[in-house]
């Protein structure tokens, strides 16, 4: 069945507003096609994920929603307005804040700045270190997470409990929107279920998040909509509740549904 | 560092008497101190670009070309002021070239500032034809002589510009997206640092700091020699890093770099007080880089990087 098709048969447009929307998203590196008119949109207090192959283009979604690449075609609209998500700070701007797959922290610096890098709050012109650490041990302290101290460098953690530590960040920052990159990959069993409860009280708060994972065990048990990217194009967006693991395996690999 | 530092004081003071007190008041160590002073102009701003996970082999080259520039220009009548912004404008577009070369070009940081170092050497050369200027107005002598306070003034300028790095370092945001720049780069971008900002801006300030240092040794010469300085660049990245500077980036200190750099002028210094054959000495300061530096990776070793 061909890609066409299937958007056809995308469940009905949601009559509730999208908080992010990006139409006809497209990004090229040099010749190779990455992205290809991408429709996605995210809506407050759902679980959106995003599944797809390797290569399938979700990282480069993933870096075009957080400014880390911008988008070479395409439109964003941010709560209805057109929006431009040119860099990082734009993506900061309007409240979205990401976890990327490699968690992007600064393993040299301590648990307080790695919360804070490229927004370090300032008091006269100087790095106001008080507030950081007093912020930094109200994040570590609503997580529930085991980390021994603020003061504590990054590269002396746990993979748990630098995970940790990059979503402590991601909820302190993103107002709206929590991009997570594939949230339980390094993580063991309990430390899994642990965050996946986390993302649901996220949800419940009313925080729309994008969540990229391998995992569609984890994806199914938290996500409310599914959407399948394949070559860089959205094969399409499905309802959790209207689907099945198997119809998602097969949108993922192309694999013919009948 | 800092017990390291002592023991050899004690040590050498013990050897020979003169290395600490003996003689014309503290002479030798004295002699030490306006030395590591004018190393430590560089070192200010070295440390800076270290700790961003760069580094820059072109200092010799920018100290010698703006000493010769700014020398030239004073012996053919320009004022002073004048004649060392000349000099200082031509070592700000090295540091500027260096910065845009390895950030916006992705060159890399060694070839580059080799190159730059060779281009800057090569004018300094070029300019001189082999005869160095000398004999400056009182007005120029004065920024490497003068004595405010009874200090001299390399001390004032090395004093002031370390404490102005390590406040620079530790306190403000700039410093502390110096630090995340060298801990992670590629994170530190996507967090919205702007790492290339940062990387050019450290450039620019060790091409500015070797500017300083060039007028300041051409003051004290009273002359203006194309090879005034030969391994500076070695002696203070070596000493930043016997230091605790990390040539990965992402660590280190002020405070650090210059308790390295002190070991090094110290054990320069004794090999001259044990008369040790100058020919020598290149070797001798060689294995202790290889040492610091092979310490250093063992260390790492054991704590896995994040």
């Amino acid at each position: 069945m061909s890609t066409e098709t299937m958007l056809d048969q995308a469940p009905a447009r949601e009559l509730r507003r999208p908080l992010l929307e990006l139409r006809k998203v497209s990004k090229f590196f040099g010749a190779l096609r990455a992205l290809h008119e991408v429709d996605f949109s995210i809506y407050p207090g759902e679980i959106q994920a995003l599944v797809g192959d390797n290569g399938a283009g979700k990282s480069t979604l993933v870096k075009t929603i957080s400014g880390a690449h911008q988008a070479d075609r395409g439109e964003f609209f941010f709560n209805g307005k057109p929006v431009s998500i040119a860099s990082p700070d734009d993506s900061f701007a309007l409240g979205i804040a990401t976890v990327y797959q490699d968690l992007a922290l600064v393993g040299t610096r301590d648990v307080a700045h790695n919360l804070f890098v490229g927004r370090e709050p300032t008091r006269w012109g100087m790095v106001d270190r008080r507030r950081m650490v007093r912020e930094a041990r109200q994040v570590i302290g609503l997580l529930n997470v085991d980390i021994p101290s603020v003061d504590a460098l990054v590269s002396q953690l746990s993979g748990g409990q630098r995970q940790a530590v990059a979503i402590g960040r991601a909820v302190h920052e993103g107002r709206s929107i929590l991009v997570l990159d594939e949230p339980t990959a390094a993580l063991g069993v309990r430390e899994s279920h642990q965050m996946l409860t986390l993302i649901e009280t996220l949800r419940d708060q009313g925080k729309a998040i994008l969540i990229v994972s391998h995992n569609l065990l984890h994806v199914f048990r938290i996500a409310d909509r599914i959407t399948v990217l394949r070559g860089g194009q959205v094969v399409g967006t499905r309802r959790k509740s209207q689907t099945s693991g198997d119809e998602i395996v097969k949108m993922i690999t192309g694999a013919d549904m009948l | 560092m800092l017990v390291i530092n002592l023991a050899f004081i004690l040590i050498m003071t013990r050897l020979s008497p003169y290395f600490l007190y003996a003689g014309n008041g503290f002479a030798n160590f004295r002699v030490m101190l306006v030395s590591m002073a004018m190393d430590s102009i560089v070192l200010a701003a070295m440390v800076m670009l270290l700790v961003g996970g760069m580094f820059d082999l072109s200092v010799d080259g920018v100290v010698n070309m703006t000493g010769v520039i700014t020398g030239a220009l004073l012996v053919s009548g320009l004022n002073v002021a004048l004649a060392i912004a000349a000099g200082v404008a031509c070592a700000l577009v090295v540091g500027l070239i260096n910065g845009i070369a390895v950030t916006r070009l992705r060159m890399n940081p060694l070839m580059t500032t080799l190159g730059t170092w060779w281009v800057s050497q090569g004018i300094a050369f070029g300019i001189t034809q082999g005869i160095s200027s000398h004999t400056f107005p009182q007005a120029f002598i004065d920024i490497g002589y003068a004595q405010p306070l009874g200090i001299t003034m390399p001390i004032w300028y090395a004093v002031i510009l370390l404490v102005i790095a390590v406040w620079v370092l530790a306190k403000t945001k700039f410093g502390y997206h110096v630090y995340a720049t060298g801990g992670n780069r590629e994170g530190a971008r996507l967090h919205g640092v702007k790492v290339d900002r940062v990387t050019i801006i450290s450039f620019v300030l060790v091409a500015l700091a070797s500017a300083l240092s060039g007028i300041v040794y051409a003051a004290r010469l009273n002359a203006a020699v194309p090879q005034t300085v030969n391994g500076l660049n070695l002696r203070v990245i070596s000493g930043a890093v016997i230091g605790g500077c990390s040539l990965n980036g992402g660590e280190g200190s002020i405070i650090g770099a210059l308790l390295g750099l002190f070991f090094m002028t110290m054990l320069t210094n004794a090999s001259i007080m044990l008369n040790i054959s100058p020919y020598w000495q290149m070797c001798i300061l060689g294995v202790v880089v290889l040492i610091a530096v092979g310490a250093d990776a063992l260390a790492k070793r054991r704590i896995p990087a994040a």
